[in-house]
Formats: C-alpha cells, structure tokens, sequence
C-alpha cells in the first residue's frame, strides 16, 4: 500500500509541475521582458509542489 | 574471479548502506572517553563527520584561496574557477538576495546565503565521486577485508553522500530558521516580529483559526527543507546503485554472462542518472540558497 500511495502522491506531483511548465510557457510567451520574475517565481511553485511529493514518497517508503 | 553464491548479501541491504552513515560498530575514529562528559551521547566520528570536516575544510580553503590570489593579484583577471564562482555569485546576488530580500537588507544576509549554496553543492558533488567505494575494491584486491577495523577498511562502510543525511540537512535548516527569526527580530523588535505572523485587521474569531496556522506553518519550514533536500539526494543515489546493483544480482543468479549483458543496460542508464544527479546538485542547492532568502524577505518586508 505504500508504494501505491507514494506512486499517486507522484502522479499529483508530476501533474502539479506540468500545470506550472504550462503556465510559465505561456507567460514567457506572452510577455518575453518580464523572464526573470517569472522564473524566480516559478522555482518557488515547484519546489512546493515537489517538497509534497517527496515528503508523501518518503512516507509512503518508509511506513507503509 | 569466480562468484561465490553462499555468501550473498541482500541488495536492498547494500543500497541502504549506500546512502547511510557509517554504522555504529564501525565508527571512523572511536573516541569512547567523550561519552561521560555528555550525558552518555557517543561522540565517536562516523564518516559523515570526516565528510562534513572535509566539505567545510575545501568550501572554506578552495574559495578563500582563490578570492584571496583574485584580490591580491595586480592584473585582475580571474581564472576559471573564479569567473565560475564570480557568475554564481553575481547570479545569486541579482535573481535571490536583491529580488526577494530587498536592496536595503541583503548585504547583511549576503554571506550566509552564499555560504549555503556553496557548503550545499560541495556536499552533493563531493557524493557523486566514488572515492571511498574505489577505496573499499583496492583494499578487496588487495586482500584486506572490510571489517577488520583499520582506518582503511570503516572508510568503506557507509555512502559518502552528507547531504543525504537527516541530521546534516536539519542542522543546515536550524541555521536558516535562526536566520529568518533573527531577521525579523532585528528589524521590528521582539514582540512585533511575532505579531508580524499574522496579518492585522482581521475579525477575533478568525485569529483563533489564523494564529495556529502560522505558527505550524513557521514550525514546518526546516522539515520541510530537510526533508526536500535528503530525500532528493537520497533518491538519486538509491536509484544509481540499484540500478547498478542488477548486475551483481542478475550474475549471482543466473551466471557471469547473464551479468555482462545486464551491465550493457545498467551502465548506459547509471550514467544518465548520474548527468541528472549533477543537474539536481545544482538545483537542490540553489533552492535552498532561494527558500533561506525567500524566508529572510518574508520576515523582513512584512505587508501593512
């Protein structure tokens, strides 16, 4: 059981990342002079949704 | 060299090992009279201490030494080593410190968040070389064993990847946590700063809800910077020797050509992996450089 919920927990995960590659692709796209915050901002969305990831993977591991 | 298939050692056993410490019977250097002077805790150094010695000692000595020639040097061109550590430098200092703490602030918080980065990426690089597994085969070939308690021979226990380690990352995640309180503290006072938590104006019932929150939201910070960073490292290096560990299994099972033609497979994927785990020493130690600024910008420029 713990291995399927650390497997679901990285489905959201890899969903959560996609949504925002989708969203910064978009906006660069859009307004190409305004890069850097874009950038700065998106590492902060992704590394929130991967610190749930790993945490649920590392838990799903280990006491499942 | 024939396979001997009495004596296995379960796989899952040596990939843990990998990515641990060096276990408690087999400590670098035992230095049991430490013991009584702190309440029974054993002091021994285990191998992530040598490594954390070694990490502190080429962070501060390679980097020191190079601003130093840099700075004393009449021409005033940098080398490699010093353009790579001005454009990391000049990269930090432009997208993280003045972006989120502030340009009024960042020079005094300039100095940890670069000391992080660096301590952090020379902790992930220092774990992808394989110095101490090559150690432990020269002492195989050469007729050592690995538990016969040389120097030589506890080198081998254990993996050699600090920042895989939960004490290693919480000890760095404290240091943050200390930084962003003594920030906040330093700008608006004691009490201020833990009323800064929790944005003025709403209704009293709702502090009863927002209170709480935020203060389990400042509690999870360095767990969660912990956790992110060890189970990073950790993952990459599990994956790199379980893919490395079909080899030895497969030829335990099926004989040494069955080996051969598993270690075609395993090297080539071993190898990316290994070009990935590169990529995300980078990363995982920028990101920590950038949540330490984000947290310090958050303490620092409170909204009104």
């Amino acid at each position: 059981m713990g291995a399927i919920g650390a497997g679901l927990a990285v489905v959201g995960a890899g969903i959560g990342i996609g949504l925002i590659g989708m969203g910064v692709a978009g906006a660069i796209a859009r307004q190409p002079e305004a890069k850097d915050e874009i950038r700065a901002q998106t590492f902060i969305l992704a590394i929130l949704v991967e610190g749930t990831a790993i945490l649920l993977g590392l838990l799903g591991l280990f006491i499942g | 060299m024939s396979i001997d298939k009495t004596d296995k050692k379960d796989p899952v056993d040596i990939a843990i090992e990998h990515v641990a410490n060096s276990d408690i019977h087999h400590p670098l250097f035992d230095i049991p009279f430490l013991k009584q002077f702190f309440f029974g805790i054993d002091l021994s150094i285990t191998k992530h201490v040598f490594l954390l010695f070694l990490v502190a000692f080429i962070t501060v000595s390679s980097i020191v030494f190079l601003v130093q020639r840099y700075i004393s040097s009449k021409t005033k061109i940098p080398g490699k080593m010093m353009s790579f550590i001005e454009m990391v430098i000049v990269f930090l200092r432009k997208d993280i410190l003045k972006g989120f703490i502030g340009e009024k602030y960042y020079k005094d918080w300039e100095g940890l968040v670069y000391s992080l980065f660096f301590f952090i990426l020379i902790g992930n690089f220092l774990g992808l070389i394989p110095i101490f597994d090559l150690l432990g085969l020269i002492n195989y070939l050469g007729g050592g064993n690995s538990n016969d308690g040389t120097i030589l021979a506890n080198l081998t226990h254990g993996g050699n990847t600090i920042t895989a380690n939960i004490n290693v990352n919480f000890a760095l995640a404290l240091i943050t946590c200390c930084a962003f309180t003594v920030a906040g503290i330093r700008k608006y006072g004691f009490f201020k700063h833990w009323k800064n938590l929790a944005p003025p104006g709403l209704a009293l019932p709702l502090y009863l809800i927002v209170v709480p929150i935020e203060i389990m939201a400042m509690l999870i910070r360095p767990l969660s910077l912990t956790l992110r960073l060890a189970g990073n490292m950790m993952g990459g290096h599990l994956a790199l020797i379980i893919f490395t560990m079909f080899i030895i299994t497969n030829a335990q099972e099926y004989g040494i050509f069955a080996g051969l033609g598993t270690s075609i497979f395993s090297v080539t994927l071993s190898i990316g992996i290994l070009l990935l785990e590169i990529l995300i020493s980078f990363i995982q130690a920028y990101v920590f450089a950038l949540l330490t600024a984000v947290y310090i910008g958050m303490a620092v420029n409170v909204d009104h």
